[in-house]
């Protein structure tokens, strides 16, 4: 039984795990006792993180549609028809994913901006999170997480907003409770109560829509509270005093009336956390996938730079990820107008140099993301992405994806988009490939071979470059190793990281130009004022409010847990017990309106309306309804089309009042 | 029945290389940084006896977390085979609470009326090599559990080794299978005296001695209440707050069996295997009609201590169901759902 160290596959938290092997099998897993972020320790997604590698539903030969029904061809022939009809430049789309190796997508954006001479280049997760991500490059210069995960344990205060962190990203909450079991004192701000506020000091739960005037009101509570420290602000008064002055109507008052939080709350909240020297923010998908993500993270990203609770360890603020390597696929470029390492693909000095290195003439910036890309092109190239089982409007991706010339997908299972493909190429998953994944915390860490891929699947990067190779291009990448000294030598902020120094230890930091390694130290901050948007209203026809929650269940629709026996059946609960999909209430609400658990109700908007079964839960406030995420597609009609809210082309949903009756049987 | 060696401690090696003629020797291997773990190893030289305990138990080879069970393909009916795996194997300094862990399953999964016939295939080919402790690990409690730090005549054990500090390492030979590891290699073996006797005993009182004077885990008083089922609701509700139901306890656990049968079929032949599973998770006993008879999580940490220490299984089982490796408190990402943490709640009926 051979143990081989990799990172675990699932969320961003970057543990590590030994994969058993067995005569050529994988037979388990065993977690790393030493690993700083890990511990020894791993959620129920790492102790099954064999599981969908082996799965017999595995894709294992290449594919391609002929008369409406996909026949097993030749690698040879799959690549050859791909070759024949991709398109060129504005006409071709590329689509990486967060759960492949940075090897994998750099070479896809390779392939798109070299080969395709395309800027349209994406992942798939990422235009959920423009928004929290743009905001915190305003305030900050960066937009990753500021501090090692493993020092969240050494906290003295950490504020949660957002993020239901146990079921989400369940090692960043073990080292929530490591910090809270030494004498930490948590502040959770959600309107949905999540398992961890159970353990706060302090919790607040803010009406649906109003969490933005929350966190001004505890930016106020702070600054009233002469909490700030001046000395990142390169002490511009001016900007600090339009900042105050903007904050101002936020009196604590107006925000318990407008939030139904108590001010003294969150005058609490706002002094543990501006007194505490080690305070750390964390936020997740609650906050990066809300309507008002870009004032939120705004405002977080101006409490830490307010207080200077920065570039000191267990301080600072982490945007969590919940796919392994999503910061990775932002690293490796795969975004339009970027290069690696967030070089702008509009830089004269950043084209020549990558022009010279690669021997080709780089596309000018088009800045289509995926959103614009369905619908704007006539083909796509998708690897290892869900784009309909991910869109915030799946059966408009649907309809989008249908209309196109030519859809390539590769892919470990056939996913709800590999259905829609043209031609299907199976892919080795994470455990059948070398290469480095970057975590949450900017951790690079390696990712090893542990058995052979399936049937005759192969590394997305073999592939990509068999393509590029039919396409007129030359590479001779003979490893991933060797796609990683071109990143490293391409990438001022990978530039010192080898696979020798990864493998030495336990991974390394990526450094940027605002300091090395392990923190970033920031320099020269601008405050941006928060722009809170209105929140909702409900009248005496519509007495709810309804949101959808991205937080629950995230890993219910997630083909790699689908493909793991026990996790399928864990995150299948709520769908088997509420078959008809569920929409969660107050059991005052319930007991006043004469339902129970499990009734179907009729939901109504000014829109439409839709129709779930209900589930009792105290998590949630009164008057108030949240549906999970996935079940978007049920209860699309009472957001209306067209959609209530668009972030950079990406639909967002608000929330909206609804009435509540028991269904007509 | 049992009969003291030595053995020369510069020559383990041999004796290891001579066990690998003839089986597989399963031993502690050092991996990334820290990180020790039982393994099959190709050459003794790989074999570390530097450390305190490995990270996980040598379950896996006995009960692993992914086993085929039998092969099936279709031919009008069904053509059925078993999967046994009845390689003959040694566990090589294998510590006692592991020991008495395996002997734990035999009185379980081997158990006379009901034999687990996949349990007792792999059970019947493997030899255990015990390993004394000097030193307890960080968080153990064998001396609070009565597995260790050294074992008795019939603890479980083929061969015990202690090392008696100077060049050998005393051998402890209590069965036929151990005899039959000596016959491996006799020339290592030399009969042990009287001396070497009184300098284990010695040894074992001095390392029953290192162990924190006050106990981890008061195991009667947290039984009689488990037993009892006297500790209150509230207290396992608070304590499932530090639960985030991953299973770790269960799965690190060298006592725990718990698995779930799956199918998995390509082009008409099928392979149905087992599967560790956890009685941490919700879905283990959820019914079909979608009645769960232990809905909330605190349910179903209240669950595993009761199938530890709960007086009825000690009964049926003849031993606990824990033999203090320490490791779930380890394992634990709320940090304090380990054993002995919980047993204290429950004899102090506190959580704080």
């Amino acid at each position: 039984m051979a143990n081989v160290l990799t990172a675990c596959p699932f969320c961003g938290s970057g543990c590590n795990l030994y994969l058993k092997v067995e005569d050529g099998q994988l037979t388990g897993v065993l977690p790393s006792s030493s690993h700083p972020t890990s511990r020894g320790k791993l959620c129920i997604r790492g102790w099954h993180a064999h599981e969908f590698v082996s799965h017999p539903e595995r894709l294992r030969s290449p594919m391609v549609r002929k008369g409406g029904k996909f026949e097993r061809v030749s690698w040879e022939e799959a690549l050859s028809l791909v070759a024949g009809r991709l398109g060129r430049g504005a006409d071709v789309g590329v689509v990486g994913s967060a759960r492949c190796a940075n090897e994998d997508n750099f070479l896809l954006m390779k392939l798109a901006r070299c080969v395709l001479g395309t800027d349209n280049v994406d992942f798939s997760s990422r235009p959920q999170r423009i928004a929290d991500l743009a905001a915190l490059s305003s305030t900050l210069g960066v937009n990753c997480a500021t501090n090692p995960a493993p020092e969240l344990a050494g906290a003295d205060v950490i504020v949660l907003v957002g993020a239901d962190l146990v079921p989400e990203i369940t090692m960043i909450a073990s080292l929530v409770y490591e910090a809270v079991a030494r004498g930490a004192k948590l502040v959770v701000i959600s309107p949905v109560r999540t398992e961890l506020a159970e353990l706060a000091e302090v919790s607040l739960q803010p009406r649906l829509g109003t969490e933005p005037v929350l966190l001004c009101g505890l930016l106020k509570s702070v600054v009233d509270q002469g909490l700030i420290d001046s000395s990142l602000l390169d002490r511009d008064w001016d900007a600090y005093d339009q900042f105050a002055t903007d904050l101002s109507q936020f009196t604590l008052d107006s925000v318990e009336q407008r939030t139904g939080v108590a001010a003294d709350a969150i005058t609490r909240a706002g002094r543990l956390y501006g007194e505490a020297r080690r305070s750390a923010v964390l936020y997740s998908s609650g906050l990066a996938q809300h309507p008002a993500a870009a004032a939120m993270a705004t405002a977080l990203a101006d409490l830490v730079a307010l207080t200077n609770h920065l570039g000191q360890p267990s301080m600072g603020l982490y945007p969590l990820a919940r796919q392994n390597n999503f910061q990775g696929a932002l690293d490796m470029g795969l975004a339009p107008g970027m290069l690696s390492g967030g070089q702008s693909l509009g830089s004269a000095e950043v084209r020549q140099r990558f022009e010279q290195a690669w021997g080709c003439r780089l596309p000018e910036p088009a800045c289509k993301s995926l959103p614009d890309m369905l619908g704007g092109v006539k083909s796509l190239y998708v690897m290892g992405a869900d784009i309909v089982g991910g869109a915030a409007d799946p059966a408009q991706a649907r309809r989008d994806i249908e209309a196109l010339d030519l859809l390539v997908v590769q892919e470990l299972f056939m996913t709800p988009t590999a259905e829609l493909a043209d031609v299907v190429l199976p892919a080795a998953a994470y455990a059948e490939k070398d290469g480095t994944a970057t975590c949450a915390d900017r951790r690079v860490q390696r990712l090893r071979k542990a058995v052979d891929p399936p049937g005759e699947a192969r590394a997305d990067w073999q592939i990509i470059q068999e393509l590029a190779g039919r396409l007129g291009a030359s590479w001779r990448y003979d490893s991933a190793g060797a796609i990683w000294a071109e990143i490293a030598s391409l990438t001022p902020s990978y530039a010192d990281i080898t696979y020798d120094k990864l493998d030495a230890g336990w991974g390394a930091y990526w450094s940027s130009a605002n300091g090395a390694g392990e923190r970033l130290q920031l320099k020269g901050l601008s405050l941006q004022p928060v722009e809170c948007p209105p929140p909702p209203v409900t009248d005496a026809e519509h007495p709810f409010l309804l949101a959808l929650d991205p937080a629950a269940e995230r890993w219910t629709t997630d083909a790699t847990t689908l493909h793991s026996d026990n996790l399928r059946r864990e995150y299948q609960i709520a769908a088997a017990d509420f078959p008809a999909g569920h929409v969660e209430m107050h059991p005052d609400d319930a007991q006043e309106l004469q339902l129970r658990q499990g009734f179907r109700v009729k939901l109504a908007s000014a829109h439409g309306e839709a129709e779930l079964q209900l589930k009792l839960s105290s998590d949630v406030l009164p008057r108030t309804l949240v549906v999970p995420y996935h079940l978007r597609d049920t209860v699309r009609d009472l957001f209306g089309g067209p959609a209530p809210g668009q972030v950079e082309g990406h639909l967002v949903y608000s929330p909206v009042a609804v009435s509540v009756a028991a269904a007509q049987r | 029945m049992s009969r003291a060696l030595k053995l020369q401690k510069s020559r383990w090696p041999e004796w290891v290389a001579a066990l690998q003629r003839t089986a597989a020797v399963i031993a502690p291997v050092r991996l990334h940084g820290e990180d020790v773990a039982f393994e099959r190893i190709t050459s003794p030289s790989e074999i570390t006896l530097d450390f305190d305990n490995t990270a996980d138990p040598p379950k896996r080879f006995l009960f692993p977390q992914v086993e085929p069970l039998l092969r099936y393909r279709r031919n009008g009916g069904y053509a059925v085979e078993p999967v046994y795996d009845e390689e003959p194997r040694v566990f090589f300094a294998i510590r006692c609470c592991d020991v008495s862990a395996v002997r734990f399953f035999d009185f379980t999964l081997g158990a006379q009326d009901l034999p687990d016939s996949y349990y007792t295939a792999r059970r019947a080919g493997t030899a255990l090599i015990a390993l004394a402790c000097h030193e307890p690990c960080q968080s153990c409690f064998c001396v609070c559990a009565d597995t260790g730090p050294f074992l008795p005549p019939g603890g479980g054990y083929d061969i015990q080794l202690t090392d008696l500090g100077g060049e050998h390492y005393l051998a402890e030979v209590d069965t036929d299978k151990g005899e039959a590891l000596v016959a491996a290699a006799a020339e290592l073996f030399a009969p042990a005296s009287d001396d070497d006797l009184a300098q284990r005993r010695a040894l074992e009182e001095a390392s029953e001695k290192r162990f924190p004077s006050e106990p981890r885990l008061y195991f009667a008083a947290s039984s009689r209440k488990v037993s009892l089922d006297t500790a209150e609701a509230e207290l396992w509700q608070r304590m499932a707050r530090w639960c985030v139901a991953c299973g770790g306890c269960t799965h690190i656990c060298p006592t725990c069996y718990c698995f779930n049968v799956t199918d998995a079929q390509r082009n008409g032949d099928g392979l149905r295997s087992r599967r560790w599973d956890s009685c941490q998770y919700a879905g283990l006993t959820r019914e079909a009609s979608g009645h769960n008879p232990r809905p909330e999580q605190s349910d179903r940490v209240k669950r595993r201590v009761f199938h530890k220490i709960s007086y009825q299984y000690v009964a049926r089982d003849g031993m606990q169901g824990c033999v203090g490796c320490g490791r779930c408190t380890r394992i634990c990402p709320g940090l304090r759902l380990g054993l002995p943490e919980v047993g204290e709640a429950i004899r102090r009926a506190e959580w704080k």
